[in-house]
């Protein structure tokens, strides 16, 4: 195990490409347990893509990919979840015809503790009321929200070491962002595994900054602006939108 | 009315094995969205390898069934990885079609090459003879038929509710990238699907070939288009559904050996099922009722 000290999760002077085209280049960052790092910018900007990255789903072409201390070569959403990085993509994905329950069920398939998961699962339930209400219902039949407390909860329940979380406030009701960026800070310090460090990509700034230790702003696929939560204000990121 | 129930009980016999048939067919095709073609001449190769075992190395038929299972498990698994999978992984599917017809020759081919061309005696796995149950015929053979492709249904119903790899192979077939990302391991357990699916459907083609004492080299088409059929007009992608069509599919023919004629038989059925497949395009169960876990 790395100490506090060692970044989770380190992105070396990164490019990505689908085939061909690259879509973002030459971005670093840090990121350590416990640490949210919220990333900001425009549609098309590459932030998914920059999450794809990350687990193997847009191709790297150049710079490096460090996990825990070592580079991250050969890469896939598989051995991703295997190496105990949990996504939640754009759109959440989660398994439609399958209920709440069954959904959180599935982030803990990689687990070697799988005795406990059950357990687990009934203790994200009691905390989140949100997940109680949809554990027996199928995933097609929730509001975005419940999806959204479903899927983190399911990336949750793989005690990961990294989370990676895609655009979670899209289409949310107001009460809902609230709740589900509480969840997004309580992953992050979870004190039973050593809290995880998250990625955020987030276009709501202020949900954003409310739980972001760090945040970088991309453009075009480049980064420009990144630094402590506390450099900026939502004002000025909202200016550098428009530029 | 006598008649009508005793034909009635008749087609639920027979329509268990074809329910287990589209069952095994509707697996893959929910996993993988691909409609296996060969999948019934792996069969037809399995029970020969059975036949074989019993008449010329003098096995018992059950430890014979046994080995078949496995065969025809294997031969299925073979297929996907050694076939489909370079078709469907450079989304070819029409070539993928084309390849699984391709097989399904082969496979016969080779079952004729082992046994010949002339229908084959299926060993007896159960001594049937008449019972009278409440005034009714019944087949004890048709009856234990019944009971172990039941039986059979339920097992595989409960394996994947309650197993890690049967939950994996369920929440595969909803979503292949949200399964990738949960680290379920998507092409082991394809194969695992192939696997599956052929060792369900030997065992509906040996109770078949108990049912009617022989097979002959045309049984492996002959069950691919029964299992497609009842998986299709059941609502295709829907397990529970494919169970509700193989029984249909059963109902339909003994109704209509007894009301028409054993020769129109198939014809019949098979256009009842094309009807109800114009009422009901989705099938008679829709798309979302099994595939809750
Ligand atoms: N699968 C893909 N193949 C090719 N180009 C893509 C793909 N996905 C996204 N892109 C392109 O990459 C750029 C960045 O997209 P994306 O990372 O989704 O942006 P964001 O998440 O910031 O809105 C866009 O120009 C988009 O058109
Ligand atoms: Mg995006």
């Amino acid at each position: 195990m790395s100490g506090a000290d060692v970044p989770v999760l380190e992105l070396e002077r990164l490019s990505l490409a689908y085939g061909e085209t690259v879509v973002v280049r030459d971005v670093s960052l840090k990121v350590r347990a416990g640490e949210v790092y919220a990333v900001m910018g425009p549609n098309g900007a590459g932030k998914t893509t920059l999450l794809n990255g990350i687990v193997g789903m847009a191709s790297r072409v150049e710079g490096r990919i460090v996990f825990d201390g070592e580079p991250l070569e050969r890469i896939n959403p598989q051995r991703a979840a295997k190496r105990r990085i949990a996504y939640v993509p754009q759109g959440r994905q989660l398994f439609p015809y399958a209920s709440g329950r069954m959904n959180l069920w599935s982030g803990g398939y990689g687990r070697r503790d799988r005795g406990r998961l059950e357990k687990d699962i009934d203790d994200f339930i009691a905390a989140w009321p949100v997940a109680a209400r949809v554990a027996k219902r199928n995933a097609e039949v929730m509001s975005g929200g419940e999806q959204q407390v479903i899927a983190i909860g399911r990336g949750a329940l793989s005690k990961p070491r990294l989370m990676l979380i895609d655009e979670p406030s899209l289409g949310l009701a107001p009460i809902l962002v609230q709740e589900v960026f509480k969840l997004i800070a309580d992953v992050a310090s979870d004190a039973s595994h050593a809290g995880a460090a998250v990625v955020l990509v987030e276009q709501n700034v202020e949900a954003a900054l409310s739980v972001a230790d760090h945040v970088c702003i991309l453009s075009g696929g480049q980064v420009v602006h990144q630094g402590a939560r506390g450099d900026l204000t939502a004002a000025d990121i909202g200016d550098m939108y428009l530029h | 009315m006598h008649y009508l129930i005793q034909l009635m009980i008749e087609g639920i016999e027979q329509g268990s094995i074809y329910a287990l048939w589209a069952l095994a067919y509707a697996l893959v095709y929910q996993v993988l969205g691909l409609m296996n073609f060969a999948f019934g001449d792996a069969l037809l190769l399995s029970a020969y390898l059975m036949i074989a075992l019993v008449t010329t190395s003098g096995l018992s038929p059950w430890l014979a069934l046994a080995i078949a299972i496995a065969a025809a498990a294997v031969v299925s698994m073979l297929i996907e990885r050694q076939v489909y999978a370079r078709f469907i992984g450079r989304g070819q599917g029409e070539a993928g079609f084309i390849a699984a017809l391709a097989c399904a020759y082969i496979l016969r081919n080779i079952a004729t090459v082992m046994r010949g061309n002339e229908p084959q005696t299926f060993p007896t796995l159960f001594n049937s003879s008449l019972v009278s149950v409440a005034g009714y015929q019944l087949s004890s053979g048709g009856l234990i038929v019944l009971g172990l492709c039941v039986a059979t249904m339920v097992a595989f119903a409960l394996f994947l509710r309650s197993t890690k790899v049967g939950r994996g192979i369920v929440l595969a077939g909803q979503d292949r990238v949200a399964a990738a990302i949960v680290g379920i391991p998507v092409r082991k357990v394809i194969t695992i699907v192939y696997g599956v699916s052929g060792a369900l459907g030997l065992i509906g083609a040996a109770m078949f070939g108990d049912l009617y004492h022989g097979l002959n080299s045309t049984t492996g088409f002959y069950i691919t288009f029964q299992a497609f059929i009842a998986a299709t007009v059941g609502g295709a992608g829907s397990l529970l559904g494919a169970v509700v069509g193989g029984l249909a599919l059963g109902l339909i023919e003994s109704l209509a050996v007894g009301y028409v004629s054993g020769n129109f038989a198939q014809a019949l059925a098979w256009t009842a099922m094309a009807m109800i497949a114009l009422i009901r395009p989705r099938g008679l169960l829709g798309h979302r009722v099994v595939e809750r876990v």
